[in-house]
This record gives C-alpha cells, sequence and structure tokens, in this order.
C-alpha cells in the first residue's frame, strides 16, 4: 500500500501515460476525469485563478513543476514494479474482454473506454527536481541528470529512462524539474499477474504501437537522453535552430539565442508517445500461452489514431441510436471518455494546441460528414511556446466546420496559453452541454473489424487481424 | 536471523578469530565458507566445521586481490545459493617504531586490514541488498578507540574499519535497505597465534598483552551478532573500561596504553630478529585458534578471581548489615 | 525420539536464489516422491505421509522460500515466484517428472508448473486443491480453515504453529493474497499428466463441487474422496493416501 502511495507521489499528474491510466481507471468505475483525476474541478476557482497577473499565473506553472518533481535523493526509491502495481490498482476487479497496453494516446484512451478494456500505458513519467541547469542548456541538463537516470535504469532492469528535455513547450516545467519517462521492456510479473487473472480467459490483448521515433543520445545503459519532442517545433528545429527559436529565446529572455544539444547516436522511440518494440515478445508469449488473442495497433504519429477513433465513435452511437452530430476535440490530456459518451459526442484527441494538432483537425474536418456541433477544449502549457496555435484560430475552424454552432469552451480566452485555471474548467464545460444519454453498451473487438470492413475512409492505421492459431 | 541454516562467510578463517567463528557457526548449524590465504589450513577448518555438524566450503583467497573476493562471494552463492552473513576477519599486522618499517610492509597491512575488508563489503552488499536481509560484521579492535604504539598502521586500519562500518550503516539506512545491517566488533587482546606471525622490528619479542581473553569469546559475540544484529560490540570488561577510559581521560587513557604496550606487549627479556613475518607469505602449518597465550584459562581465572573478590566483598558487607 | 519420528536426512541446494531445504525419508534406490506443501506450512506435516510410503519410495519434501526451514526474499512469492522456485530446485536436483504430491495452496504452485514447465511435472496428486472459484474472498477462506480444525488432529497444531512462526505473519498474508486471486481452473486444461484429485469427504475448504470442477477440467483426471477426514489428509489418513499414490510409483495409470 505505501508503495502504491510512494509511486502516485513520484509520478507526474499532467503525463498523458498517468491520466490514461486514471482516466479509465475511473471511466471504469463510473467516474469522470475531473481536474485531471485529482484536483477541483470548478469554474468560479478556474477563473479565479486565469484572473491573476500574468506573470503570477506563469509563476504557478513553474511553481507545479518544483512541486511535482521530487527531491534528487528519493530517485533511488522510484521503482517500476511500484509505478505497474500503482496502473493495475486503478481498474476495478474485472474479469476484462479486452486490455489495452502499449502507448500514450488520448483516441487510445477514448477507444479503451468504449471497449471498457483496462489501459496499461507502457510509459509513465517520473519526474526529479532540478533548479541547477538552465533550461536551454540541453548538455548540461543532460551531463547533470545522467547519473539519474543510471540509477534509475539499474534499479529498474524491466524499464528504460528516457531523459525528455524540451525547452519549447515543457519551459516552465523545466525550470524545476527534470523529466525521466520510464518505458517498459519487460512484462514484468505485476502485470503478467494482472493480464492471467483479470483478463477473461479467451479475452484480446490490444497493443497500441507509435512508431513515431526521435535522435537520442545514449547516456548509460538503458538510458537516453531526448532533446525536444514531438509538438509545435520540428525534430530539425530542435537540433539547428534557426530564426523562430531565436525570436522565441529572445522573448523569455533566455541568454541563449540557439540550443545546442548533445550530439545524438541513434534514433528511438520518442520519450512520450513512441513504442518501444522490446516489450512485444513478452506480451506474444502471454497471449499464447494463456490462449490470448493479440491484436495490434500500429500508427506513426499519435496523432493518427484520433480520426479512426472518432469515426468509430460516430459509427458504434449509430449503431447504439445515440446522436452523430457532435463533436469534441478534446486536447493532451483534458480527455474525459465519460463525458464524450454522456453527451453523445463523438471524441476527437488533439495531440497539444499546436500547429500538427490543428491541421490533423482540420484535415478530419474537411473529409468527414459535417458535425451539427463542435465544441473545442485547449489545455495551457503556461507559455506561447513556438507553434501554438491562438484560440481565435480554434473559434474559426469550429464555427466554419459545424453546421449549427462551433465554439471553444471551458477556456479563458483571454489567459490562454496561460490559462491555469483550464484543468478547473474542462469537465463544468462538458458538463453544461445538453442533452445527456445513457451511456452506450460496449463495443466489441469484433465490432472494430467490422467497421474497417463497412467503411469506405482510408486511416494511416495498420490493426493486425486475430493470430491465425 | 536464525544462526541454523544461514550461510555465513569467514575471511580469515584459518585461525584465530575467524577459525573460532568459523566453528561456531558450524556448531550453530550455518553452512560456512572459509577463506584464508592457505589452502592446507582451510582444508582443516573445513573438516572440523563439517565434524561440529555445519556445511563448509573452503575457498583460499587473499583479501587484497578484489577479484578473488568477489569469486569467493560468487562461489558461496553457487555452491549454497545466498549469503546471509559476512564476517570480515582477516588481518595482520607489524610490531614496529615508525621510522623503522618498511613502507611497503606498512602499504601491505593497510592493503589487507582496510582494503581487504572494503573488498568483502562490494563483494557481500549486493547479495544482502538483493536478499534483502543479512548481516555484514567487521571485526575491528579496541586499539579503534584507544590506539597504540608500534602499531600504527593495524590501528589506523582498524580505525577506518569502525568508520566503514558507521558509513555502510547510515548509506545502507538512506538507501531503504532495512533487512541489511552493518556491525562492528570490537575485541581486546586475543588469545590468537595472530602476535607469533607477525612482522617485527623492534628488537623484542612480542607477546599477547594481558588481560587476554578466548577467541571462543569473540566468536560467541560474531554469533550472537548474526542472531541479533547491533551497531558496535565491544568484547569483555577490558574493552568497555578503555572506551570509558578515552571518553571520560582520554589524555589519560592514551599514556597509559603507551607504557602499558612498552612493558607488557613486548617481552622486555626475549630479544627477537627483524621478520616482515606473515605480511607477504602465509604463515606454516595448519593454523590453529589459539596462540598458546592460555586465554581461556586466564579468562577462567580472572572470573574466579573476581567471583571471589564479590563474594567476599558480599559477605563482608552482610556482617557489617547484620551487626 | 524413535527412528519413526524423524526424516532419513536433510538435503540443502542452492536453488532459486537461496539454500533450499528438503527432508527425506525412504529408501535412496527407490522412486521419488516430492511432496509440496501448503501456505505456512513446510516438509514437517508431510512426515506420516512419508512414514507410511517408506518402503516403496524416497519421500523428498522440500521447503519453498520463505517457509520452513528455506530462508525466502523479503517480498513474498506470487504463486508464480513459487512455482518457479519449485521448478529450479526440480531441475538442480535432477528430480523433474518425479510423482508429485500436493497439498492444499501447494496444489497452485504444482499446477502452475504446467504454464512455463510442464515437462517437470509427473504424475500429480493433488490433495484438497485450493482455493474454490466460488468463495476466493478472505472471510470465505478463514471461516472455512476455521471449520475445518474440528476434523484435524490436535497433533497438527504445534507443526502448524511452528511453521507458522517460521514464515512470519507478514509473509503469510501477502502470500495468502496472492493465492486468493491465482486462477488455477484456467491452468488445470493445461496439466499434461494423469492426476488424482483427493479430497477429505470432510473437508470444508475444498467441498465436493469444486474438487469435482477440478477432476473435470483436468485432461485426464480423477476424484478420490478420503472418507471422515478433513483439508490436512497427509496428516490425518497418511495410510490411505499412501494407498492412493503407490500405483503412480509403478508408473501405472492415474
Amino acid at each position: 500500500m505505501s508503495a502504491r502511495l510512494r509511486a502516485a507521489r513520484y509520478l507526474v499528474d499532467f503525463d498523458s501515460g498517468v491520466n490514461a491510466a486514471r482516466a479509465v481507471g475511473r471511466y471504469l468505475r463510473g467516474k469522470d476525469h475531473r481536474g485531471m483525476s485529482v484536483g477541483p474541478s470548478s469554474r468560479l476557482l478556474a477563473d479565479l485563478t486565469s484572473s491573476l497577473p500574468t506573470r503570477v499565473r506563469r509563476g504557478t506553472f513553474s511553481a507545479m513543476g518544483v512541486q511535482q518533481g521530487i527531491p534528487l535523493d528519493r530517485a533511488r526509491r522510484i521503482s517500476a514494479d511500484d509505478i505497474a502495481d500503482w496502473v493495475t490498482a486503478q481498474y476495478p476487479g474485472g474479469p476484462y474482454p479486452v486490455v489495452m497496453i502499449g502507448s500514450a494516446s488520448g483516441a487510445a484512451v477514448h477507444l479503451a473506454a468504449a471497449l471498457r478494456a483496462p489501459y496499461l500505458p507502457q510509459t509513465t513519467l517520473a519526474a526529479v527536481r532540478e533548479l541547477g541547469t538552465h533550461p536551454d542548456d540541453p548538455r548540461a541538463a543532460m551531463e547533470a541528470l545522467a547519473p539519474t537516470a543510471q540509477l534509475v535504469a539499474q534499479r529498474n532492469p524491466e524499464v528504460a529512462v528516457h531523459h525528455m528535455h524540451d525547452p519549447a513547450q515543457d519551459r516552465p516545467m523545466l525550470e524545476g524539474m527534470a523529466y525521466l519517462r520510464l518505458k517498459r521492456r519487460l512484462l514484468g510479473r505485476t502485470w503478467e499477474r494482472f493480464l492471467e487473472e483479470r483478463l477473461a480467459p479467451g479475452g484480446t490483448i490490444v497493443l497500441v504501437e507509435c512508431t513515431r521515433t526521435w535522435r537520442t543520445r545514449q547516456v548509460g545503459e538503458r538510458a537516453y537522453f531526448q532533446f525536444g519532442c514531438l509538438g509545435g517545433v520540428s525534430e530539425e528545429e530542435y537540433h539547428d535552430s534557426g530564426p523562430r527559436i531565436a525570436d522565441y529565446l529572445a522573448r523569455e529572455r533566455s541568454p541563449w539565442r540557439r540550443w545546442e544539444p548533445p550530439e545524438t547516436d541513434a534514433r528511438r522511440p520518442e520519450a512520450e508517445w513512441g513504442f518501444d518494440p522490446a516489450l512485444r515478445p513478452d506480451l506474444e508469449r502471454l497471449a499464447e500461452r494463456c490462449g490470448y488473442q493479440l491484436r495490434r495497433l500500429v500508427v506513426e504519429e499519435p496523432q493518427d489514431l484520433s480520426d479512426f477513433v472518432a469515426d468509430l465513435h460516430r459509427w458504434w452511437y449509430r449503431r447504439r441510436g445515440l446522436p452523430t452530430e457532435r463533436l469534441l476535440p478534446q486536447s493532451y490530456v483534458q480527455w474525459d471518455p465519460l463525458w464524450a459518451q454522456r453527451l453523445g459526442a463523438v471524441p476527437f484527441w488533439l495531440r497539444f494546441n499546436m500547429q500538427p494538432s490543428f491541421e490533423d483537425l482540420q484535415r478530419y474536418l474537411h473529409h468527414a460528414d459535417p458535425y451539427d456541433e463542435i465544441y473545442v477544449n485547449l489545455f495551457s502549457q503556461g507559455l506561447w511556446s513556438p507553434g501554438v496555435v491562438p484560440v481565435h484560430h480554434w473559434r474559426e475552424l469550429a464555427a466554419s466546420a459545424a453546421r449549427v454552432r462551433g465554439q471553444v469552451i471551458g477556456v479563458d480566452e483571454d489567459a490562454y496559453p496561460l490559462d491555469a485555471g483550464s484543468t478547473m474548467r474542462y469537465q463544468p464545460a462538458f458538463a453544461a452541454l445538453p442533452p445527456r444519454h445513457p451511456l452506450p453498451a460496449p463495443l466489441d473487438v469484433a465490432e472494430i473489424d467490422r467497421f474497417l470492413q463497412s467503411t469506405t475512409a482510408s486511416y494511416r492505421l495498420t490493426w493486425s487481424g486475430p493470430a491465425s492459431a | 536471523m536464525r544462526v541454523r541454516d544461514s550461510v555465513v562467510v569467514v575471511t580469515g578463517a584459518s585461525s584465530g578469530i575467524g577459525r573460532a567463528t568459523a566453528l561456531a557457526c558450524a556448531s550453530a548449524g550455518a553452512a560456512v565458507v572459509l577463506a584464508a590465504r592457505r589452502a592446507d589450513a582451510l582444508a582443516e577448518v573445513a573438516r572440523e566445521c563439517e565434524a561440529a555438524g555445519g556445511q563448509a566450503l573452503a575457498v583460499p583467497t587473499d583479501v587484497t586481490d578484489a577479484d578473488a573476493v568477489q569469486a569467493l562471494a560468487r562461489r558461496a552463492v553457487e555452491r549454497f545459493g545466498r549469503i546471509d552473513a559476512w564476517v570480515n576477519c582477516a588481518a595482520v599486522t607489524a610490531f614496529a617504531p615508525f621510522l623503522e618499517i618498511p613502507l611497503e610492509e606498512f602499504r601491505r597491512i593497510i592493503d589487507v586490514d582496510v582494503m581487504g575488508y572494503v573488498h568483502g563489503a562490494r563483494a557481500a552488499l549486493p547479495y544482502l541488498r538483493d536478499q534483502g536481509k543479512g548481516v555484514l560484521i567487521n571485526v575491528s579492535s579496541v586499539v579503534a578507540v584507544v590506539p597504540q604504539p608500534y602499531t600504527h598502521a593495524y590501528s589506523m586500519a582498524k580505525a577506518a574499519v569502525r568508520v566503514l562500518s558507521a558509513s555502510l550503516r547510515q548509506e545502507l539506512r538512506l538507501d531503504g535497505a532495512k533487512g541489511v545491517k552493518v556491525c562492528t566488533v570490537m575485541p581486546p587482546t586475543i588469545d590468537t597465534p595472530f602476535f607469533d606471525h607477525t612482522a617485527n622490528y623492534t628488537g623484542r619479542k612480542a607477546k599477547a598483552m594481558p588481560p587476554v581473553y578466548s577467541a571462543e569469546r569473540v566468536a560467541r559475540t560474531i554469533v550472537d551478532l548474526i542472531r541479533v544484529p547491533r551497531r558496535e560490540v565491544m568484547v569483555g570488561p577490558m574493552a568497555r573500561n578503555l572506551l570509558m577510559q578515552s571518553k571520560f581521560a582520554p589524555g589519560l587513557a592514551e599514556r597509559m596504553m603507551g607504557s602499558q604496550v612498552d612493558k607488557m606487549h613486548l617481552y622486555r627479556t626475549k630479544p627477537a630478529p627483524a621478520t616482515s613475518g606473515n605480511l607477504f607469505e602465509p604463515a606454516p602449518g595448519t593454523g590453529s585458534v589459539s596462540g598458546g597465550w592460555h586465554g581461556r584459562r586466564q579468562t577462567a581465572l580472572r572470573r574466579v578471581a573476581s567471583t571471589a573478590a564479590l563474594l567476599t566483598g558480599g559477605m563482608v558487607a552482610a556482617r557489617r548489615w547484620g551487626r | 525420539m524413535g527412528p519413526l519420528t524423524r526424516w532419513d536426512t536433510h538435503e540443502f541446494t542452492a536453488a532459486a536464489g537461496t539454500r533450499v531445504h528438503a527432508a527425506l525419508l525412504g529408501p535412496r534406490d527407490a522412486p521419488t516422491v516430492v511432496c509440496v506443501h501448503g501456505l505456512g506450512c513446510s516438509h514437517r506435516y508431510f512426515l506420516p505421509l512419508a512414514r507410511a510410503l517408506r518402503r516403496d519410495a524416497r519421500v523428498v519434501a522440500p521447503d519453498l522460500p520463505g517457509f520452513g526451514r528455506t530462508r525466502g526474499p523479503s517480498r513474498a512469492l506470487d504463486v508464480r515466484g513459487q512455482s518457479r522456485a519449485l521448478a529450479d530446485w526440480l531441475r538442480a536436483t535432477a528430480r523433474g517428472g518425479a510423482v508429485l504430491v500436493a497439498n492444499s495452496t501447494g496444489c497452485q504452485t504444482a499446477v502452475d508448473l504446467a504454464v512455463h514447465s510442464p515437462e517437470l511435472l509427473g504424475p500429480l496428486v493433488l490433495v484438497g486443491p485450493t482455493v474454490d472459484r466460488r468463495a476466493r474472498t478472505l472471510p470465505q477462506q478463514v471461516g472455512r480453515l476455521l471449520a475445518d480444525t474440528p476434523w484435524e488432529r490436535p497433533t497438527l497444531g504445534p507443526v502448524l504453529l511452528r511453521d507458522w512462526a517460521a514464515c512470519g505473519a507478514r509473509r503469510y498474508a501477502a502470500t495468502f493474497a496472492y493465492l486468493l486471486s491465482d486462477p488455477i481452473e484456467r491452468k488445470l486444461p493445461h496439466v499434461p499428466v494423469p492426476t488424482v484429485v483427493v479430497r477429505g469427504a470432510r473437508d470444508p475448504v475444498v467441498p465436493r463441487e469444486w474438487a469435482e470442477e477440478v477432476t473435470r477440467r483436468l485432461s485426464a483426471g480423477r476424484l478420490e474422496e478420503v472418507p471422515g477426514v478433513g483439508h490436512t489428509v497427509n496428516w490425518s489418513a497418511p495410510e490411505r493416501l499412501a494407498r492412493i499414490v503407490r500405483p503412480l510409483l509403478a508408473g501405472e495409470p492415474a
């Protein structure tokens, strides 16, 4: 028990993996994902927070970073097994017909909820406090954290440690902490037991694999350093800088005008979203031994799953007699499968509030049958990072694509993207959209096959068929 | 922890305290792994241990060779599956005025008595940590508290060992390895062959300085420590006395120890040629626990004497009271 | 102490990351019977069975890590951990394929071998296999164990108390939790060897319908009931259990 609490302490509350487990766990208990399942949810509190002066709001983002990280001396207590145990503890008893495992993604979270499947995220974020190096000095950050990354890797042979350093979109957080993403390479006894005991006989394991890689540098055995991450800045720009970065650094009053990341030595799975295929053999063995089906859902970019899951929801709602004319784009970890289903809204997951996500939504709306209503919710990361799309663009996109009403909801437009209250505001914003519907009966895996057979749309993903035993 | 069925590794097991410890553990039902330089002496100890009822494995080892000590731990685990207690006991010394002792012999003593323990601790702790439970026992000496003249290297080493234990205890506690204990044993003069084997440049023969205790007594303390680990244990009342003296009258304790060693640790009547003793080559023979200093008899005599004194005192007091 | 109140010899093997103790009784050249103990128990409560079989078999009763005289890791092992330890010990002592007699939760350990090391399984005797699928909660199991006490011999008490002291409350509780959630019924069909399910007719821990379900799920299983005794048949009716084990030694079909 105490180990579980300790794991909860060093896991980061705004991490995608952690939120995936929390959101699906709470969904399976019939609860929503208000305040990222940890904080309060109140429009009043949110508005109060967002009405503070800009510098104070910026400060709250940084303070949150410091508060979320654990002191360096406790890094040796980080235990991948405790994390695995914490994840399984999110889910009620079972047995479940399906279990999903792999890369984190909001679309996958919605899919898991539709399948009533627990979701085991391969990657979770543990953060340590780091006040010693400047966010724009990646080399120093790598060298300073290498011993800690090595220590965690060495103590936890079942994971690889990806030290991720992104001064563009995570800047306020980086001022106070360093990101250590633990990527599970071996199934481990705890998850093996979970699958053996709580996945129903003959059940299905859905493996979500995002093949996105990134340039990285090895700093120890199973320990890597990644500079930058998927967001509004391209991989090349992170490594070669340029005028946009120089502008950004000047705006942030940084003593640097370009980033000088360390030499990289290989492309490896992207720290947050990428799938490390080292995990697959363990699952294949387990599936064969226990008579489970293993189905793989392979995408190149995490966002690639969004249009597929949105259309699948539409198809599923239609079969269950729910309305299908409402779209609810949710960004980063402000996903809430319970409210999406209650509102009869088709969820479209945006990886972030950046240009690439904007373009994806645009493309989707262009191809999809038009929606009557579109309500976009946006996550705030605390600064104008390069690539952030202003709110009015989102509003215009929603308004122009919707047949009846297109809005941005749950966002303080003046404060964005330093909208410190945004996590407290999204749930009341969803809840304020009548009418409500009873939850549809669960989707099953065979229905995914049927949907893919029936649709004429093409999706950028591979859905591997049932293994011919 | 129970000593029965546990696995105990003892360095310096060919003679003296190490040998007595191995025998005591074996007769308590432990499997013992014996390490020392002399293979023939170890074989003899192994036989004695098996006769006492335990399993034994002899691994000839020079503790100054870090790889050999690692191999020792590996052998122990291969043969017996685990390590429950590791007793660092191998030590050498030299009697010599500071400027007389050859520098490489000084280095050798530090090498055996400090680095030997360091190697032992580094070999043992990974296993103890993995198991989550275990005891590392470092045999230090009272000279870590009240140093002696003529044995600088040895006293320095013993003080170092005491500090090593304390640091390891702290580190393991911080690291959350609650089940792994580190203990220091501080015996006074013990009746072992130590003084016959020692290097000597004083021109006078060395002897065991009274009061002399038996090695079995230290071995009992070590077995007790495996059962119930404690931080630091002084063996015998003499050692505890010295500790108190050094706390309350450090200057006096230092002076007294100095002159006592000069008078009683080295013969005033028997000269001795200069020798490097067992520093580089192990002493010949199959070794023994006792060094012939009558530790047992002396302990017994002291006990009889002190009991008699107590009784007499008691009787006198009772009579006075009775009046 | 007479010759029949103790084991012949004790054996220690470096296996499963520890020093595994096993007690042995019976002629060296006789076929081997390996006994797998249940939760909190050890080799000790197999002594009556070993005595009953002393002319026909060499009975070897190992202690699983953390129980009896085998030291365990600081964290309790789950069912897979225990069965891997058992497999490792069977390999290290070259006893794979011997007749396996398991009692109570030891049956879960033995059956779990089928998952990862089926080649090590010999003819299997499951004495009072746990945990009844319909009663996988702590209160139900504790209640059933209490209801079982009148059907056990009083002499079992001191033996168990000693073993419980050796394993400790924390390990007992943690292991119990693992055993409760172990889905043994899913593994039974994979047991590739002839199996006899033995049930004490008075055993409240293993109701008849559960014993029948266990037997049904086995590919080659048969159920034997021993009248008048409770859960620990190896202690209360060793002769009758020996009569069930003996034919397996000769390699006769179960």
